[in-house]
């Protein structure tokens, strides 16, 4: 064993060795020879006899050299560093190809490696603790708006009894309003949370300590646990704050401990306090679903197994549901779609790159034939092409890498302002890294393998295959491309749409701010809407504001969900339409800036008793009232959570169609406010032209002057609500453009490539041809006519390809549909244009053809 | 005593030819103490009695395994006709070797020997 050790060691030594070593043998070998040679001489041979029976004698030289370097040396290793540096070599000769090649392969590796990034950063990642794949999310099954059923206190208890559980925590999201430590009063986002959520989570705290099942108790004494964010900003960081005492949502509460940066558990929280200091926690009904639910994986139980021990726990007709918790996010078919964009621009360099190598194969024909006469395996052969493209394939990698982490860079700055899970922060980590390297080995085999197996397989080139498979090459960039720029425009025609539905609210002097009435000093609705009065009030007689008003969602935003149903008409009774849904107060409409179209706004006595109405917008009465007078129209809508029905709704006016959720504008209605003043709700402003500056203040000064316990938070301009809220339009949308953008200029110089090799491919022909009588124009026909035909089929492939793709296209489309034949119509004109231009340079050159010269070309 | 790779029949041969070879290579420097290539091949040559013709740039390939292994040594020296050139001596585990290798060499003759006495001395049915 030893000596194996120690060969092998002297082999690696002496491939490091390798000049001096051949030197010496050259040197050793040369003294035989000479004193060989002086013996024959001494026998009585002429000199030159003498030496040539010495070489004689000695056999080959050359052979003795391959013997020697068979015992040193790794002889395989050989080979593939001789193959890596004779295409070195190549590519270094053929600048223009190699750089066009490594520039498509490096921005099509480094377009998908960024997107995989994000992907990776808000689904893969996981929250940042010990173990991160083990934390699930528990809920009931979804709404129709999407979100996630919460579950019940009696739920959260059956569920620790989960036998695929290690832990289980429940949570409930909320705000905290700090107050009575000198400062003035903030508002923070916060959770009540179950002790057992900290030890689940496994993050120590930084300083003091965290919740613990004696903090959880009914009774107990309230405490509560500061994030490093509200310790740094308000505290100053200052760890004597552990055992103060401050006022938290009117209650005072015990500082026991400060938790960690970094730590924001469940997405952006500053605050914890124990779930038994809830108020209206309901520890009994089972239809009080208003908790989230997180849980530990067991050691080695996968989600099914936990998920069925959850399902024989649960008694009712609701089937409880465990997922990743980092599983989903907003932005879900989006995301998917830029996924399947960006390899798709890896396709269209792969089958560029292809492309390229093909072309360039056809002139080595001869190198290669040269080679299997003298010897040459198809092995070796192909091994030496595959070579290539690795090199290719690696400068291409290490571009891609570069360019994916500015791009990576780009993305996080350009989504620096929107609110974000603290989990997510858009870096490169190994798993980045690894798919750089399994994509851009993978690109080698796409379109490395084909041209290097054609060579080295066929025995005489054939121009009929080559060409065919050429031919689909671009037949397919072509399509592909399409596809991209289609959806890009489509993106870029929903966003138009939203903006112009956008303009109907005036956002110029519009800010908005979030209020929140803890519950244990606003009890009661009356209550709220008793001080919500009283702030109107005193706002009107501000100087520097115009009009204000408030509602439970602010434009833009994400409206609630209700079910619908119509007193003219019966709706399906099982599945119900839903319509969007906000309070809002008196007001609303005036200080958005927009008119009515028919009936009248809401007053303060809307919502009171006597005065059940409502408000909905063009897109309601077109779609449920069509062709009839909508005023006076009863309706009456439906919780699909909880079940809670409103009493019939006498329509009294009817809005302008505004955006009031992420994507479409749609059927809306308004309740007013003092229907159900909730403790959470938007006040928007609009003030007096030319005193943005003194809004804000001018309103806290009023807050704090009803009640100084009370803080704002979330304070935005209109215009910046607006532009965040179309953030996935102009981010993701831009994103589409710049891989379209880079397909077509990728595709454009592929086409140029091939056009002006087939051009060169068949100088003789074409100058034949001339001679014999051919117009300009028949040549140019004959240069254009491959790439026409690749053209047209390119259409229809891409046709196809976006007919597929609108279904995942849809479901964010606003106001277009994914078969608009405007949008692919001048996608597909543009493409056209693209070709032309790429062959017009061959086309022109095919044109200056001279006969004579081209007969004597080579 | 060599080292091969994929084989074929002609290349077993050729490695029984080469350890064959080593082995000459080895008994000669252990009896004739530090020599050149060129001085080993005439020593193998004399001593075949001219019955080995072999090219005699077959030994360099030997004199790389040999050191591989550890059981000669070269250092550099100046040659009869005033050049430079490798001199190779056997070490101590070299002649630990050719110990063994001699022994089993002449366990296997013996036994051949013993066979083909056997088969002829048998007397014919």
């Amino acid at each position: 064993m030893r000596s194996k050790i120690v060969v092998f060691l002297t082999r690696l030594r002496d491939v490091f060795a390798r000049r001096r070593l051949d030197a010496d043998l050259a040197e050793e070998i040369e003294t035989h020879l000479a004193l060989l040679t002086d013996e024959y001489v001494r026998r009585g041979m002429s000199e030159p006899e003498a030496r040539a029976r010495a070489r004689a004698q000695f056999g080959s030289i050359s052979a003795v050299r391959d013997r020697h370097w068979e015992a040193r040396g790794f002889v395989h290793l050989d080979a593939w560093s001789r193959d890596a540096r004779i295409a070195a070599r190549m590519l270094r000769r053929t600048p223009g190809f190699t750089a066009a090649a490594v520039v498509a392969l490096g921005l099509a590796i480094g377009v998908s490696t960024t997107v995989f990034a994000v992907v990776n950063a808000t689904r893969l990642r996981g929250l940042p603790v010990e173990e991160p794949e083990r934390i699930v999310r528990i809920h009931y099954p979804r709404d129709d708006a999407g979100r996630d059923s919460g579950v019940s206190f009696r739920d959260f208890e059956d569920f620790s009894l989960a036998s695929g559980l290690e832990g289980i925590a429940a949570f409930r999201k909320t705000s905290f309003t700090l107050s009575g430590d000198e400062r003035a009063a903030e508002q923070f986002p916060g959770l009540y949370i179950s002790s057992s959520g900290f030890s689940l989570l496994g993050v120590p705290a930084a300083e003091g300590r965290y919740l613990t099942a004696a903090d959880d108790r009914p009774g107990a004494v309230p405490v509560v646990v500061l994030g490093s964010q509200v310790w740094r900003s308000r505290y100053e960081g200052d760890p004597g704050v552990i055992g103060r005492t401050l006022r938290v949502n009117g209650v005072d509460a015990t500082v026991v401990g400060v938790m960690p940066e970094g730590f924001a558990f469940d997405f952006y929280a500053d605050l914890w306090q124990p779930l038994a200091q809830m108020p209206g926690l309901d520890r009994n009904r089972r239809d009080a679903r208003e908790l989230e639910l997180v849980g530990k994986l067991g050691t080695g139980v996968s989600v099914d197994q936990a998920r069925a021990s959850l399902q024989s726990l649960a008694n009712e007709s609701l089937v409880p549901d465990v997922k990743p918790f980092t599983g989903t996010l907003t932005g879900d078919p989006m995301l998917s779609f830029s996924m399947l964009s960006a390899l798709f621009v890896l396709v269209v360099a792969c089958a560029n790159v292809s492309g390229l190598l093909f072309a360039r194969g056809f002139h080595r024909q001869r190198e290669i034939a040269f080679r299997v006469a003298l010897g040459a395996t198809r092995w070796q052969i192909a091994r030496q092409l595959l070579i290539e493209s690795a090199l290719l394939a690696l400068f291409a990698g290490l571009s891609g890498l570069a360019l994916s982490a500015l791009g990576l860079r780009g993305f996080a700055a350009a989504i620096e302002g929107i609110t974000r899970p603290y989990w997510i922060h858009f870096t490169m980590d190994v798993r980045v890294v690894l798919y750089l390297a399994t994509v851009s080995a993978f690109s080698i085999l796409l379109f490395g393998l084909a041209p290097a197996l054609h060579l080295a397989v066929r025995k005489a080139p054939a121009h009929g295959g080559i060409r065919r498979f050429d031919f689909a090459l671009t037949v397919v960039e072509l399509g592909v491309t399409l596809v991209l720029m289609t959806s890009a425009g489509l993106m870029m025609r929903s966003f138009l749409a939203i903006y112009e539905a956008d303009l109907a609210v005036d956002t110029s002097e519009m800010t908005t701010m979030g209020l929140t009435l803890p519950a244990p000093r606003y009890e009661t609705d009356e209550e709220r809407f008793q001080l919500l009065e009283r702030l109107h009030r005193a706002l009107d007689s501000v100087d520097v504001i115009a009009s204000s008003t408030l509602s439970s969602t602010v434009p833009f935003a994400n409206a609630a969900s209700r079910a619908l149903a119509l007193e003219a008409r019966p709706l399906p009774e099982d599945s119900p339409p839903t319509v969007a849904f906000l309070t809002v107060g008196p007001r609303y409409f005036e200080t958005l800036g927009i008119g009515l179209r028919e009936g009248r706004a809401f007053t303060s006595r809307d919502g009171g008793p006597g005065y059940t109405t409502a408000i909905v917008n063009d897109a309601f009465v077109s779609r449920y009232l069509p062709g009839g007078e909508p005023l006076g129209e009863r309706i009456r809508l439906t919780d699909p959570r909880s079940g809670e029905e409103t009493p019939w709704l006498t329509l009294v006016g009817v809005a302008p169609t505004l955006r009031h959720r992420r994507f479409q504008p749609e059927p809306t209605v308004y309740l007013p406010f003092r229907y159900a003043p909730s403790g959470s709700l938007r006040l928007i402003v609009r003030g007096s032209s030319g005193s943005a500056d003194a809004v804000v203040p001018a309103v806290r000064r009023e807050v704090r002057r009803l009640d100084p316990e009370l803080a704002l938070h979330a304070i935005m301009t209109g215009d910046e609500l607006r532009s965040q809220s179309r953030w996935p339009y102009r981010v993701i949308g831009g994103m589409l453009l710049t891989f379209a953008v880079i397909a077509l200029v990728i595709a454009a110089v592929g086409i140029y490539a091939v056009t002006a090799h087939a051009v060169t491919k068949r100088y003789q022909e074409l100058g034949i041809r001339r001679a014999l009588g051919a117009t300009d124009r028949d040549l140019t026909w004959l240069v254009a006519l491959p790439v026409s035909t690749q053209l047209a089929s390119g259409l229809v492939l891409g046709g196809l390809g976006t007919l597929a793709a609108g279904r995942l296209l849809s479901s964010f489309l606003v106001d277009t549909s994914s078969n608009d034949a405007l949008t692919f119509g001048v996608v597909a004109t543009l493409l056209a244009i693209a070709a032309a231009l790429s062959c017009a340079i061959p086309a022109r050159r095919a044109m200056r053809i001279e006969p004579g010269r081209a007969l004597r070309y080579e | 005593m060599a080292k091969g790779k994929r084989r074929s029949p002609s290349e077993d041969r050729v490695d029984v030819l080469q350890g064959t070879l080593d082995l000459m290579v080895l008994r000669t420097l252990a009896s004739m103490g530090p020599l050149h290539g060129y001085g080993i091949a005439r020593r193998i040559e004399q001593v075949s009695e001219n019955a080995l013709k072999l090219n005699e740039g077959t030994v360099y390939a030997s004199l790389v395994r040999l050191q591989q292994q550890r059981w000669i040594s070269a250092t550099w020296g100046v040659s009869e006709n005033n050049r430079r050139a490798k001199f190779y001596a056997v070490t101590k585990s070299g002649r630990k070797r050719l110990l063994e290798e001699t022994e089993n060499w002449r366990r296997v003759s013996g036994i051949i020997e013993q066979l083909i006495r056997l088969t002829e001395g048998e007397p014919s049915r």
